[in-house]
């Protein structure tokens, strides 16, 4: 009877690496693949079927990449489009995300509650509009302009508040009776103590912006400006290699920061994951 | 200094002085930009959206209001495609259709894989980290380059069709230039993508179902099967919904995957086109905004309704 | 320094009344506890006195200023948190100097009144240290020093000794009266549910309830002279002892009709009680003024015991008179008690409460 037990309970436990093993392959090795083949040439990685060894190993794909002018552009387009995002959030949605935790003044559950509505808007809605703003004020083909747009999203004043409320009140009261006023108080008290939920707000924000599309699609006209997410579907489209390699080479290279940003802060984005959920 | 200037900043002053209106102040001050940012692109824009759902237009010329032509737009090339017509006929038409059979496949293929995956790795296992950090991988990457690579693992020759052939031999499509296969391509690529990160939603939320709820499951005799179903469903709803409703709002606005794996006409066919494609390409190939705006706004309440119904139905609303 | 004024005020959150009407004068030097059960309105009090919160109605003074729309930054006034509130990203300096820092104070002056009151509380070693790095009491001292170091015109403390252990909180009792009221002289509103916190420490004890203020007075008038059934109730341990009943009189002699015995009322109490003859009151009399015996005494009445506490040093019972209602008498250790035993109680002829049921004030 007991031996019968722990048996069941070992095929349970194999049962289990495998499955966990199996899916671990299956979510990876696009990427391991990707990696390999990147060292290859073309004529290598479209061999069937596939081979593992980069054989001759080449950087000539990366070099490519390179040599193309528009590729470091884009690097740095996409850097100073997350750069701006990430600063804009975590300037503006700590503040917001503060007054609407922490003060209080005429309307303000009504104003949040409306900011929240926000997130039913699909983006679809908004594009045409916004895309006629930006123009009017002459910022179309400008990641500046392209940035104005989500320089202060309600998710992230949504995480800020929700932060601020978890600390205890009397913090606040505190600060408020040893002389600070709502604004002082947001620099001297909330900022220090809000650094992990605004490390949260930089690593989602950064995320978002580093790989977003629909916007850059829209807003950005000239290749000079693209980000790496458009660049690198305008360089596919065009076929400006007439290998596959490149384009590879180029996604990963595009898909570095990411993870390894990811794999850096795993723990912390995770847990974001679960504050975002435990509203649900 | 003139004298009614002064006046008026002694008034400032004193206002500032009093403790309601000076929290008001700063805290206006503090959600400023925010309010105003959210309220021009969110709120002005879904406003102006609407108003533009009945004009005709340009961008540059006048503006011509046409009442209720462009939602007729829509519903003739709905109906053309209910008829049968083919897709350059019937393009919203198509997008809907596959919008919602993609839909129909990837919400509840994340959905149970995610939760099965949770519920293999929420053990005393050694590794779980390593588990969560290679199923999260694919939801960090952005979704262009994520199908630039699947373009080329799903080719004819692919590593993908090398893989399938161990598993179901002798079945290899042509997986991005066969209309018949395409959009299920790209909702493998969207399963492949998305269920990792609900994967670590589900295994938070079970992590943090009570212990003892198990325990006195196992001793009344409760297998790990039995448990999974009798226990951890019912107590991870909040959980179901939440990740449904994420689901069904990121599917039914598909746009990147089908933009660079089918390309903004569709694909062979139209079997990859989808409605945001079509919004997009109403929007800004064929310059006609005001038609854009009114099949936003079918999207809108195409997503607004199945949430809601969802949300009624499971009784547990999600923010 | 400062005396603070309370005129009235009203303080609604939502449909709740918190702060009902309060009138409330705290003197110039003045030790005053607000003392009254937990929700009873005593913290919102306090806050509205801090700034924290505005008044729906009615006036506050502090000092000759009327004070409802100044901003708690510049009413001069000084609070110790529960949980003392300490900001914990500074250290234990850093936190004592930060008031000094924004009211403008320079550098070097904010040093020397840091240090000097780091000395004065016996924390100068700490100063470098976080304050998850102290203990509850060093973090007790902390949040003092940083409320005193301003040097307030007004102290205002909230619970300040609820996080402690039993023993510190008997220590920092002694050392924050002699601390506020006999070194500093500063104008200080306590607030507490602990009675004797408020008994031991106060010049005078607000006691609140429901959001009202039942009564104002020096710990011994409100023990003495309690002006209502519920700071009778509330103060003392273990609690007054309520007997209900009909004022009856027979014979020119007052009795209580308890239903199934007629107690006797002292002459003492002729002619204050005479007026409610016939209307439903309220005898209380404290636990320790009731007198138990195993034998039957002179003016002596029958009692059953249903229940004991024994403390060591004395012993609580609780007994009935031929019914359900229970009372409570304090009897010295040693005498033999068992449960259901008959006994016989008395009380002291001098220590008796009256109230009128309807209202609950004190006749006598």
């Amino acid at each position: 009877m007991r031996s019968s037990l722990k048996l069941t309970k070992l095929g349970w436990i194999a049962l289990t690496c495998f499955v966990l093993s199996l899916f671990a392959f299956i979510y990876l090795s696009p990427f391991i693949r990707s990696f390999v083949a990147s060292f290859m040439t073309w004529e290598q990685a479209s061999r069937y079927p596939p081979e593992w060894i980069p054989d001759p190993f080449t950087l000539e794909n990366y070099m490519k990449l390179f040599k193309l002018e528009l590729f470091p552009r884009w690097i740095f387009n996409t850097a100073l489009y997350a750069g701006l995002i990430v600063a804009g959030n975590i300037m503006f949605s700590s503040m917001a995300g503060y007054a609407f935790a922490r003060l209080k003044f005429p309307g303000r559950d009504a104003l949040f509650s409306a900011l929240l509505a926000l997130l039913m808007i699909p983006i679809f809605v908004t594009l045409v509009p916004n895309y006629i703003i930006i123009y009017r004020l002459g910022l179309i083909d400008n990641i500046a302009g392209l940035a104005l747009l989500s320089l202060a999203n309600v998710p992230s004043t949504f995480l800020m508040r929700q932060y601020f409320l978890s600390l205890p009140q009397e913090v606040f009261d505190a600060a408020r009776i040893d002389g600070c006023g709502p604004i002082k108080t947001f620099f001297y008290i909330c900022l220090p103590l809000a650094k992990p939920a605004l490390g949260a707000v930089a690593v989602y924000q950064f995320l978002g912006a580093w790989n977003a599309f629909l916007g850059p699609l829209v807003f950005l006209r000239t290749p000079e400006n693209f980000t790496l997410p458009v660049g690198l579907s305008f360089a596919f489209q065009r076929s400006m290699w007439t290998e596959y390699t490149p384009i590879i080479a180029g996604s990963l290279v595009a898909a570095a920061p990411t993870i390894v940003l990811f794999i850096a802060l795993n723990k912390y984005l995770i847990k974001g994951i679960v504050i975002q959920a435990g509203k649900g | 200094m003139s004298k009614s200037h002064l006046f008026l900043s002694q008034k400032m002053k004193s206002l500032l002085e009093k403790r309601k209106s000076r929290e008001a102040l700063e805290a206006l001050i503090l959600i400023s930009v925010v309010t105003c940012l959210n309220m021009v692109f969110g709120y002005f824009a879904a406003a102006f959206a609407f108003y533009l759902s009945f004009f005709k237009w340009d961008y540059i010329g006048p503006m011509e209001f046409v009442g209720l032509k462009n939602f007729m737009v829509i519903f003739k090339d709905l109906w053309r495609g209910i008829s049968g017509a083919y897709f350059f006929q019937a393009p919203f038409y198509t997008g809907l259709k596959n919008i919602l059979l993609y839909t129909a496949i990837v919400v509840p293929t994340q959905t149970i894989l995610a939760m099965i995956l949770a519920a293999f790795a929420n053990q005393k296992i050694k590794g779980v980290q390593f588990y969560k950090v290679s199923y999260f991988l694919p939801a960090v990457t952005s979704p262009v380059i994520i199908a630039l690579i699947f373009i080329w693992l799903f080719m004819k020759q692919g590593y993908i069709n090398y893989m399938l052939q161990f598993v179901a031999p002798g079945f290899a499509p042509d997986w991005i230039n066969d209309k018949s296969y395409l959009l299920y391509a790209i909702a493998l690529v969207a399963i492949w993508g998305t269920s990792g990160h609900f994967m670590v939603s589900f295994l938070a939320a079970m992590q943090s179902i009570p212990r003892d709820i198990y325990e006195a499951a196992m001793l009344e005799g409760a297998g790990p099967i039995r448990r999974f179903i009798y226990i951890t469903v019912p107590m991870l709803k909040p959980m179901i919904v939440y990740v449904v409703v994420l689901g069904l709002i990121g599917a039914l606005q598909m746009f990147d995957l089908a933009w660079v794996m089918a390309g903004s006409n569709g694909g062979p066919g139209g079997a990859g086109y989808t409605m945001a494609l079509d919004i997009y390409n109403e929007a800004f190939i064929n310059l006609r905004p005001g038609v854009a705006a009114a099949k936003s706004i079918f999207l809108f309440a195409l997503i607004f309704s199945v949430t809601y119904v969802f949300q009624k139905k499971y009784k547990v609303m999600v923010r | 320094m400062a005396r603070v004024f309370l005129e009235n005020v009203v303080k609604k959150f939502g449909k709740v009344v918190a702060v009902n009407h309060v009138t409330l004068e705290v003197k110039d030097k003045e030790f005053m506890v607000l003392l009254g059960p937990s929700g009873c309105g005593k913290s919102t009090t306090l806050r509205l006195i801090a700034g924290l919160e505005t008044p729906d109605e009615g006036k506050i003074w502090i000092g000759d200023r009327l004070v409802n729309e100044i901003d708690p930054t510049k009413r001069n006034v000084a609070m110790v948190f529960q949980s003392y509130a300490l900001y914990p990203h500074m250290t234990v300096y850093r936190n004592i100097e930060f008031p000094l820092k924004m009211a403008r104070v320079p550098k070097e002056e904010r040093r020397r009144k840091v240090i000097e009151v780091a000395k004065f509380l016996g924390i100068e070693d700490l100063l470098n240290r976080y304050p998850k790095q102290l203990s509850g009491g060093q973090q007790q001292r902390v949040a003092l020093a940083r409320a005193i170091v301003r040097e307030p015109e007004v102290f205002l403390l909230d619970e300040p000794l609820s996080n402690l252990d039993a023993k510190l909180r008997v220590k920092m009792r002694f050392e924050l009266r002699r601390l506020l009221h006999d070194e500093l002289q500063i104008t200080t509103i306590y607030v507490t549910h602990d009675q004797v916190e408020a008994m031991t420490m106060a010049d005078k004890i607000a006691v609140m309830n429901a959001g009202k203020i039942m009564q104002v007075g020096s710990p011994i008038d409100v023990f003495e002279k309690p002006a209502n059934i519920f700071v009778a109730g509330f103060i003392g341990v273990p609690p007054m002892s309520f007997f209900e009943g009909t004022l009856i009189e027979k014979q020119k002699s007052l009795f209580l009709d308890l239903g199934s015995v007629l107690f006797r009322i002292p002459k003492t109490y002729y002619s204050a009680l005479h007026p409610h003859v016939g209307s439903e009151i309220v005898m209380g009399i404290r636990p320790q003024d009731i007198k138990v015996t195993l034998e039957p005494q002179e003016d002596s009445y029958e009692g059953k015991i249903v229940g004991y506490e024994p403390l060591g040093t004395e012993t609580y019972i609780h007994f009935t008179i031929n019914g359900t209602k229970e009372y409570i008498a304090v009897i010295p250790r040693g005498m033999r008690i068992s449960l259901k035993r008959k006994v016989y109680w008395k009380s002291n002829p001098q220590k008796l409460y009256f109230f009128r049921k309807s209202t609950g004030e004190a006749i006598y």
